[in-house]
């Protein structure tokens, strides 16, 4: 069995069809350089719809130059998918099923972006397959959370190597419309000295006031584990922040009242469980602002992606943690 | 360096050039696929600007708009074009515009650094402003306003967008200068 997912369309009778939303995903976290990439290949709307979207993102951060890449929304009849795979005209992501191998790249010229992915899984997937509600229908997904990858980046012509960066990926379909009242919160924290991976989630409402059962992974030593629930203590500080930027343009324009959100400057996970204590703390240095438009009726929703470093401290299955790496904190409303 | 990886995008979608269009072409289009595909936005749009006239000023084209008659009239003008009448007029070049849509300017950087400018009597600036935001809501939910969006940004006729490395520079010193005055404010508590 593939530790990869096959895409999940509706069916013919779905009745929820037009809620459709799925999405193939990937962060590389290049740690030399401190930078982190995102590539994400979505479809929005109704399967093959008039104005159904199928939006590529392609984005670095750099410290430098902060983000480079763009948002770019496409018609279904621009786009070529596959079981494994959606390719759009700006971003692409897919997988050589046989051989295990996830492909992904971003082709966007004139935003001074390229970049070509190929990446192994070094981790088992976890599925969170059973629909959970969400909005007004429900999400699922799942993840590979480590691959090691090999590629290439050009930004402003300059080329650089994408070896041994260390990748994250997953996959998530459901029925929700933007603009329905629901939001996440989710992360991703990978050490640089080839250290353990942390994924975190929690669906949300769309002010964050009510919270679902938050989840943990830890993915350290080639051993995976879960932690859920009350196990898990998550503390936010938040201040009103300074986007570096807000994407795609004509939405951030037309949402002038949303440039200034309040976001987490710094996230503090601490899990107890049995003789197992930790704690990541997660600090923001720069955040950006994606704007989804739904396209079967007026609605938005407001994805900010926040980058930063982390350390991660504590004892897991007797084996003391001390490590600090590259992470990216999502947080949807 | 080798590009041995790859290239999975789907560029077929994209090799076919769009068609060259005036300023008047595209303004032209963007009412008549809106009136098309959302009638609802249409008559919003019609309700709110009235028999108002604009003039849309882009580098050296000038087209002066107007719903007259029930129909949607757009006339070229001199791009000096001054009417005894008082006009509402928006002022822009064609990297502006793309800045903008592409997410690297904000519309109130646009206005600050003098790149966008909105002349007019203020109730006619506002009625402006309210008019853009009926075309983008609209557009959200439209896909062959996205296509003319798109057409405008690849124009072979009109020059590409060139100025990401310009942009992003701008925006970090001013980053920088936010960061500053968030502790200014967060020391004298006057973030509550």
């Amino acid at each position: 069995m593939s530790v990869f997912d096959p895409l999940q369309p509706p069916a013919l009778s779905d009745p929820l069809g037009n809620a459709y939303k799925e999405w193939y995903h990937a962060n590389f976290f290049d740690h030399e350089n401190r930078r982190i990439g995102l590539i994400n290949t979505s479809l929005h709307g109704q399967w093959g719809g008039e104005n159904s979207q199928a939006v590529a993102t392609g984005l670095v951060f750099d410290p430098e130059n902060g983000w480079l890449g763009n948002v770019h929304e496409n018609r279904f009849s621009d786009i070529a998918l596959d079981q494994y795979g959606i390719m759009l005209p700006q971003t692409a992501i897919g997988i050589a099923h046989s051989q295990e191998v996830l492909s992904a790249s971003v082709d966007m010229p004139v935003d001074e972006l390229t970049v070509r992915l190929e990446a192994k899984p070094l981790s088992s997937p976890f599925r969170m397959q059973t629909p959970m509600p969400f909005g007004s229908g429900w999400i699922a997904w799942s993840a590979v959370p480590v691959l090691k990858a090999k590629g290439r980046l050009r930004r402003f012509r300059q080329d650089s190597s994408l070896d041994s960066t260390t990748v994250y990926h997953d996959h998530n379909w459901g029925r929700w419309f933007w603009g329905d009242d629901c939001g996440w919160e989710w992360g991703v924290f990978t050490a640089g000295d080839s250290g353990p991976t942390v994924v975190f989630s929690v669906v949300t409402n769309s002010d964050h006031s009510i919270f679902g059962l938050p989840h943990l992974y830890v993915i350290a030593g080639g051993r995976a584990r879960q932690f859920v629930g009350d196990h898990i203590t998550v503390e936010r500080e938040r201040e009103v922040a300074r986007l570096d930027r807000r994407i795609p343009g004509v939405m951030a324009s037309l949402h002038k009242d949303r440039s200034s959100p309040l976001l987490h400057r710094r996230v503090s996970i601490e899990v107890k469980s049995g003789f197992d204590w930790f704690r990541l703390e997660f600090s923001m240095e720069s955040a950006i602002q994606l704007i989804l438009a739904e396209p079967m009726r007026q609605g938005y929703g407001f994805i900010h992606e926040l980058c930063g470093e982390f350390t991660l401290r504590g004892k897991l299955e007797q084996v003391e943690l001390d490590h600090h790496g590259l992470g990216v904190f999502e947080y949807v409303e | 360096m080798d590009w041995v990886f790859l290239n999975m995008s789907n560029n077929a979608a994209s090799k076919s050039l769009p068609p060259c269009r005036s300023l008047q072409d595209y303004l032209v289009q963007l009412i008549s696929r809106l009136r098309e595909a959302d009638t609802d936005a249409y008559r919003a749009l019609r309700r709110l600007v009235g028999d108002r006239c604009a003039c849309i000023v882009v580098d050296r084209e000038a087209i002066l708009i107007q719903f007259r008659a029930g129909e949607f009239l757009a006339t070229g003008r001199n791009a000096d074009f001054t009417s005894d009448d008082p006009v509402a007029r928006g002022v822009t070049t064609r990297q502006t515009v793309l800045a903008l849509m592409n997410g690297y300017q904000d519309l109130s950087e646009a206005i600050h650094l003098g790149a966008l400018d909105m002349i007019g009597l203020a109730e006619d600036i506002v009625i402006m402003g309210q008019a853009i935001e009926i075309l983008m809501d609209a557009s959200a939910r439209t896909a062959a306003l996205q296509d003319l969006g798109n057409d405008y940004r690849r124009d072979p006729c009109l020059p590409p967008f060139n100025g990401v490395q310009t942009y992003l520079r701008q925006r970090r010193p001013r980053e920088r200068t936010a960061a500053r005055e968030y502790k200014l404010l967060k020391r004298l508590d006057l973030l509550k």
